[in-house]
């Protein structure tokens, strides 16, 4: 049981009434993950694309990508995506070294604070 | 009593009869207290006498009756009613008829790994230092007392998203691999068996834990097995003052 | 319409029927004395009474100094109201350790008080402290002796149900006819022994403890075969259980004395009962006691109290647990207080407030006669378990079914393993007669009019609890026996079946369970019309009394000519020889 002194144990009658977090958090750290890299492949060809001239001259339509990588939401997703899939992975070290933790409060809070960095991030960009 | 008008689509299926699977609709009154196998019950009494649905204990104890409600695994027993229900089999498992799974691969899995204590040098006959009351810390038969009380239900390994796709037996085994791992009188290699289990596929998204409705953490167990991976320790010392 | 399946045929040493504790330990050894053994369950193989016991398990292991085998002989024998078998109870408390020896062994951890001594409490009607337990209860019982099935590789066959013993012409068991209810395939087994273990008959009355399955199958087929029932009148229900909701309604609280200091002190004060008045009616009945006293005392004192009227809407009185062992009870027992938990609410699982109790049938007492070694009076059959009867006589001590299974599930499987491997020439059965009784169940597949089967077993549920419950007389008595008579001769050959699917039928099992439910029932209405006293769990307002004089002896059931046949013997105590009473090796019916 995970309990503390006198904690009762969880009541779980009531599983089906609410989403299973713990999977959907798994499959947002999976989808941040892959955005990340998303991003990373589009940052790398959009400079590349940029700085080349060889490149820049022969694929054109990929010019777009080094201003792409600038726009107010792409980056609100990537520092979304970078605040979540790094706090997750923490997370999961912590639990992996013996922190015991109700896997909810955590899920929580890391979402609260990736959506946090993406309304910041919106901001920050949103003013320029 | 609160009373409601509760509406249940079920799963059918009959894989003899030939005929496609199909959900079937139901109307019915029931109380704020009732459980998902009341409605089961009272549907089999009054409505549709040709439904199959397991049960046995009805007091969360036996863990026969698992289904999937409104896309999450639980013992049917214990999940409450609510106005809309879909219920379908426990998934990733075949089904006998309606929501009547078959568990011989998953009693299999049980049986393959041996989760009798295996005495010191590999015999596997009744270890003969647990007579006449061997060493074990209350703290210590307290723990591994509570991992005994797994049900066998199988809604983690259900729930567990890396279970669908890798090569992991669930969260389930894993846990009972641990609670022998624990045990003073086993000397078995339980960390190998869980490896071999696929231990190193597990996400460690902690969905086992949430779903379980013996309130165990197969995902704590899990996680003391790849400590004990990385870094060589157990929870707790050996009877004999072992540490391994 | 899929075409019927034709019988198969299957070989095997030893037929084990039922996957509860007594059954497991009876396949473990039988299969260790070189027996093979197949293991069948109705349902799955976890879905046991077993499983839902709360693991309790008296023991005199010398920690408690000032307890004795001879005293827990006394104490069993005393709650017994000195008719139980006595040879049958020295065996008990005797071999009670080594068989909680043999569960540490396989994996069960019981509770320490420290790191080299169990924890030790008391139970209702102990007169010292001598329970164990584990805190994964019967759930982690069942676990480790399946593990030990599993290492021992038994073949186990799951959704098997036994539909009836088959017997040569000198009424020998030597095989069994049942079906593979996820196939809807008969099977009839060739063996050498058969050990039935399936449990009780709880499901006999409309408020009960057990699981779903445990119909009395095994005692309801024995006794067709012409197989002897001993105390069969004794049904106990246990004081307090769950009022509501309809899953949980039934299910055992265990006793109030766990609610209280009485678990701990043999003087303590146990949990307390109040009825809609206010009053603790328990003092009127047992002032000495009081509510840690036996489960027959109590359990009636409950039911009269509802019967006239002083009880809640929902049927039941109140508990009130002492706040003040709410910490050690959720250290020892938190499968329980969940259940409290999620049934009642938090304060009630705090032991904070008072909630709602009630009796219920939890344990067939009485059950198939046996002897020291497990045989019954059919050579080639054996028992033991809930399904057996004789060792607790009028009323069982609480804790001392889990010490029970283990002790005569053991030797069960060791007779039924000489008997398998002493007779290796004997003739296969005769399976005309399993191919018979097969057709005929086979043909209730294709009616399609008549009461279904939930309808009637709800009509035998709740005559059962007015009639042959806590609380009867001779007028009721009759009355039953009479209505179950045309229940089995008008409705039973009529009930309707909605659909012709062979597998995992639900009805087609209900409508061959319901045959067991009756003749059970009738046996249980005999007996207790018969006994006119009121002794341990039953109680009879037309003799409020016990009557030693008469009375302190053993009823014995069987069948004669389709009806029960009742019969008085004195009770089989420590001074009768093994030779003349005791032994049924070999004995015919008599």
């Amino acid at each position: 049981m995970r309990e503390g002194k006198l904690s009762l144990p969880r009541v779980t009658t009531r599983q089906a009434e609410t989403p299973l977090y713990e999977a959907l958090a798994c499959r947002a750290n999976r989808l941040s993950g892959i955005l990340i890299f998303a991003y990373l492949a589009f940052h790398l060809i959009g400079q590349a694309v940029l700085y080349v001239p060889q490149l820049g001259g022969r694929l054109p339509q990929l010019l777009f990508l080094s201003e792409f990588q600038y726009l107010p939401w792409v980056r609100a997703i990537l520092f979304a995506s970078i605040m979540f899939h790094c706090f997750y992975g923490l997370n999961l070290m912590a639990l992996d070294l013996g922190v015991r933790l109700k896997s909810r409060i955590p899920i929580l809070t890391i979402s609260v604070m990736a959506i946090l960095s993406a309304i910041w991030e919106l901001f920050r960009y949103g003013h320029n | 009593m609160d009373e409601f008008q509760a509406r249940a689509t079920i799963f059918r299926f009959d894989p003899t009869s030939g005929q496609p699977s199909r959900y079937e609709q139901f109307e019915l009154p029931v109380t704020k207290n009732m459980r998902v196998l009341d409605v089961l019950r009272s549907i089999y009494e009054t409505q549709a006498g040709d439904l199959a649905f397991q049960y046995a204990c009805r007091v969360g104890r036996c863990g026969t009756c698992a289904v999937i409600v409104n896309g999450r695994p639980v013992l049917a027993c214990q999940e409450r009613v609510k106005p809309k229900m879909k219920i379908e089999p426990l998934s990733p498992f075949p089904v006998l008829r309606d929501l009547i799974i078959d568990y011989s691969e998953a009693e299999k899995r049980y049986s393959d790994l041996n989760l009798a204590p295996i005495a010191a040098g590999g015999s596997t006959a009744p270890a003969q230092d647990a007579r006449g009351r061997a060493t074990f810390a209350p703290d210590h038969a307290r723990e591994v007392g509570l991992m005994g009380s797994c049900l066998a239900c199988m809604v983690c390994v259900s729930a567990c998203p890396a279970v669908k796709e890798r090569a992991f037996d669930g969260p389930a085994y894993m846990l009972q691999l641990r609670r022998l791992s624990e045990h003073p009188a086993d000397h078995g290699a339980r960390l190998e068996q869980a490896l071999d289990g696929g231990l190193l596929e597990c996400f460690s998204c902690g969905a086992c834990a949430e779903v379980c409705p013996a309130d165990l953490s197969p995902a704590d167990a899990i996680r003391d097995f790849r400590r004990e991976m990385l870094l060589g320790q157990k929870r707790h010392k050996h009877s004999n003052g072992e540490d391994s | 319409m899929p075409v019927p399946n034709e019988p198969r045929v299957e070989r095997t040493d030893v037929l084990v029927i039922g996957t509860g504790g007594a059954g497991l330990r009876a396949a473990i050894e039988a299969h260790d004395r070189g027996a093979q053994v197949t293991l069948v369950a109705k349902g799955l193989a976890r879905a046991t009474h077993t499983r839902m016991s709360g693991g309790r398990y008296n023991v005199v292991s010398g920690i408690v100094a000032d307890d004795h085998t001879d005293i827990f002989f006394q104490d069993t024998v005393a709650a017994g109201a000195r008719i139980n078998n006595q040879l049958l109870v020295r065996i008990l408390v005797d071999e009670a350790l080594e068989r909680a020896y043999d569960l540490e062994a396989y994996g069960l951890a019981w509770e320490r008080k420290t790191a080299t001594d169990y924890l030790v409490v008391a139970s209702g009607g102990g007169t010292r402290l001598r329970t164990i337990g584990s805190f994964d209860e019967g759930i982690g019982v069942s676990e480790v002796m399946l593990h030990q099935v599993f290492r021992r590789q038994v073949r186990l066959r799951e959704h098997h149900m036994l539909v009836d013993l088959i017997g040569d012409d000198q009424n020998r068991i030597v095989g069994a006819l049942v079906l593979d209810l996820a196939h809807g395939q008969w099977i009839i087994y060739d063996c050498g022994a058969v050990v039935i273990a399936t449990g009780g008959a709880s499901q006999l009355y409309a408020t009960n403890s057990g699981p779903v399955f445990n119909t009395g199958d095994g005692i309801a087929v024995a006794y067709r075969a012409g197989a002897e029932l001993v105390d069969i009148e004794f049904m106990q229900f246990i004081p307090i259980a769950f009022a509501y909701p309809p899953t949980a309604k039934g299910y055992t609280l265990t006793e109030p004395q766990h609610y209280g200091m009485r678990h701990y002190e043999v003087h303590g004060e146990p949990g307390k009962l109040f009825n809609s008045l206010g009053e603790r009616f328990i003092l009127k009945h047992d002032s000495v006691q009081r509510e840690g006293g036996t489960r027959d005392i109590l359990a009636r004192a409950i039911m009269l109290e509802i019967l006239e009227g002083r009880g809640s809407a929902e049927g039941g009185v109140w508990l009130e647990p002492d706040p003040k062992v709410f910490e050690s009870f959720l250290r020892e027992r938190p499968i329980y207080v969940k259940r409290i938990l999620e049934n009642y609410g938090e304060q009630e699982a705090r032991f904070l407030s008072r909630f709602q109790v009630m009796p219920s049938a939890l344990y067939t007492t009485g059950g198939i006669r046996i002897d020291s070694t497990g045989h019954t009076t059919l050579p080639g059959l054996f028992a033991a378990g809930e399904a057996a009867g004789g060792v607790h006589g009028a009323n069982r001590l609480g804790g001392s079914s889990m010490p029970d299974i283990q002790v005569f599930g053991r030797r069960a499987g060791m007779a039924a393993a000489q008997e398998a491997l002493d007779c290796v020439d004997r003739p296969a059965p005769d399976i005309r007669l399993g191919l018979e009784r097969a057709a005929k169940l086979d043909s209730a597949l294709h009616r399609s009019e008549g009461l279904r089967p939930p309808a009637l077993k709800r009509k035998i549920q709740d005559l059962m609890w007015q009639n042959v419950g806590l609380v009867r007389n001779g007028q009721g008595l009759a009355d039953a026996l009479r209505t179950f008579a045309e229940f089995r001769e008008q409705i039973l050959p009529h009930l309707s079946i909605s659909s012709q699917t062979r597998v995992m039928n639900r009805e087609w099992m209900e409508a061959i369970e319901l045959e067991n439910l009756l003749a059970l029932g009738e046996c249980m209405a005999s007996a207790a019309l018969t006994r006119t006293e009121t002794r341990g769990s039953h109680y009879r307002q037309d003799f409020p009394e016990g009557n030693d004089g008469d009375w302190v002896a053993n009823l014995y059931v069987c069948r004669d000519d389709g009806r029960p046949k009742v019969k008085k013997r004195p009770v089989v105590s420590l001074t009768q020889s093994h030779q003349s009473h005791e032994s049924l090796k070999g004995a015919r019916n008599g």
